[in-house]
């Protein structure tokens, strides 16, 4: 299980959401959806354009903000916006893995809606964490 | 008075405000918020915190500096001012800014409002067809690795080359349109992947192109606004606000990541980690700066095409040329920017 909220009260002039899940996995697919969302309703983005992305990093906060970064990256660089991201998220000792198959089309404005040109991830407030059984995330992205 | 902050807030004057370096450990420097004491009553408790943050930074110079318009931003606050010494200072993103050379961009115009009411929504569809804005947009000028290396070490001077703009147009940018000491060898090939297609986009957010109209008794200094071709009552002029965009922003993302590594190798520890900084005379520091040049550039570049486009739109609503139409530059100037 896993969703996310946007937050009104953190970012003036920007936008935030805070993602949870049941699991470390079920965090980034929150966090994921949740920055899917910012840039258009993912629903309106019929499938064109597919890449595989993969993050090893020691450190969850850092491989999360990799991944959100990614996302932006690639809206910019292949001038696309996304429909899915399937994604799964492995610790092996001290180091974790994201494997990714982001799914998306190029921006089309008269088929879909779109929604904010976020520029980047910051570490405004940003902050990865586990409660009792379940994760945690707050994002502030620049727009 | 009553402010968002537990902090002692001591009266300069009715418009300066300084917090002493006793209310922060680490502030070595005092912090100055200019401010009438209404203004200073509306700031949100991320701008007392921040400007102290940013007076514990190495090598500041005098004091950390919160501007009218201080409101929370990333490590600094927006409208964050602060000289560091060059030998022994520091250089920071979070200072700079995100979106390297953001800023505002004024265009006047010989119409009227009676003279463009009527044309209204045709100029509106022009402009918006003409300056793309929001997810994905990508501007007309198509570069190649090269061609963007033009932009970011000449900015606005390589578009005026290319025909997007008029000779004496660099005269009324800061800097004329181009810093000198930009390097694309210090820019990541993500940033350049970013920036390529976006040159003459407007972005989104905040950021934003209006057309305004000049109201008389709004104008405080007559005789200098005259000068500027500001001329009178109903005057239609445009505005532009944006910056470097997605390049911009992915070289101040690109080094953030790297100070913050070498932050630890300088011994350097900061309040708030979107203040990573190095120190401004090491290979890190040096590298951010003619890096950040290069966006700078991109900027003005960015402000440059808008402008040619806005032209553009305004000599196919009214049947003139832009130069018929006094579409003179009045002034170009950064609020997202260090300088050495």
């Amino acid at each position: 299980m896993h969703s996310y909220q946007f937050l009104d009260d953190i970012a003036v002039a920007d936008l935030a959401f805070k993602a949870e899940g049941d699991s470390v996995e079920e965090l980034f697919r929150a966090a994921t959806e949740a920055l899917l969302e910012t840039l258009a309703d993912p629903s309106t983005v019929v499938v064109t354009w597919e890449r595989r992305i993969e993050h090893v990093c020691g450190a969850l906060d850092e491989l999360l903000f990799e991944w959100l970064s990614d996302l932006v990256y690639w809206k910019d660089a292949a001038g696309v916006v996304f429909h899915e991201a399937d994604l799964s998220v492995v610790q092996k000792d001290t180091t974790w893995t994201l494997a990714t198959v982001l799914r998306g089309a190029a921006v089309d404005r008269t088929t879909q809606i779109l929604h904010n040109d976020v520029k980047g991830v910051t570490k405004h407030l940003y902050e990865v964490k586990q409660q009792g059984m379940r994760w945690y995330a707050q994002v502030v992205v620049d727009v | 008075m009553k402010l968002n902050t537990d902090m002692r807030v001591n009266r300069v004057t009715d418009e300066v405000w300084e917090i002493p370096v006793t209310e922060k450990a680490g502030m070595l420097v005092p912090a100055r918020i200019y401010a009438t004491p209404g203004i200073l009553q509306t700031m949100d408790r991320g701008v007392f915190d921040q400007v102290t943050n940013v007076a514990c930074l190495p090598g500041i110079a005098r004091y950390a500096l919160c501007m009218p318009d201080g409101h929370w931003g990333y490590g600094f606050p927006i409208g964050g001012v602060a000289a560091f010494d060059t030998r022994s200072g520091i250089i920071s993103p979070g200072g700079v800014g995100y979106d390297v050379n953001c800023g505002m961009r004024l265009i006047r115009t010989d119409l009227t409002l009676e003279e463009v009411q009527p044309k209204l929504d045709r100029l509106m569809t022009e402009l918006f067809r003409r300056v793309p804005a929001g997810v994905g947009a990508a501007g007309f000028v198509r570069l190649n690795r090269d061609s963007f290396e033009g932009v970011m070490t000449r900015g606005a001077r390589w578009c005026v080359e290319e025909g997007y703009g008029w000779h004496r147009d660099l005269a009324h940018i800061e800097e004329g349109g181009c810093i000198a000491g930009a390097d694309p060898s210090t820019v990541s090939d993500h940033a350049v992947g970013r920036g390529i297609n976006q040159l003459g986009t407007l972005g989104s957010g905040n950021h934003y192109l209006e057309v305004q109209v000049v109201s008389s008794d709004r104008v405080f200094d007559p005789e200098t606004a005259t000068v500027l071709g500001i001329t009178g009552q109903d005057q239609v002029v445009v505005i532009v606000h944006c910056g470097s965009r997605g390049f911009g922003h992915q070289v101040a993302s690109d080094y953030l990541k790297i100070f913050e590594k070498a932050m630890r190798r300088y011994g350097i520890s900061v309040k708030d980690q979107q203040l990573a900084c190095a120190p401004f005379r090491s290979p890190e520091g040096q590298d951010y700066f003619l890096a950040m040049n290069c966006a700078a550039n991109t900027a003005f570049a960015n402000r440059q095409v808008i402008t040619h486009q806005i032209r553009e739109a305004f000599a196919t609503v009214f049947g003139q040329s832009a130069e018929e139409l006094g579409m003179e530059l009045v002034y170009d100037v950064a609020h997202n920017i260090a300088q050495g």
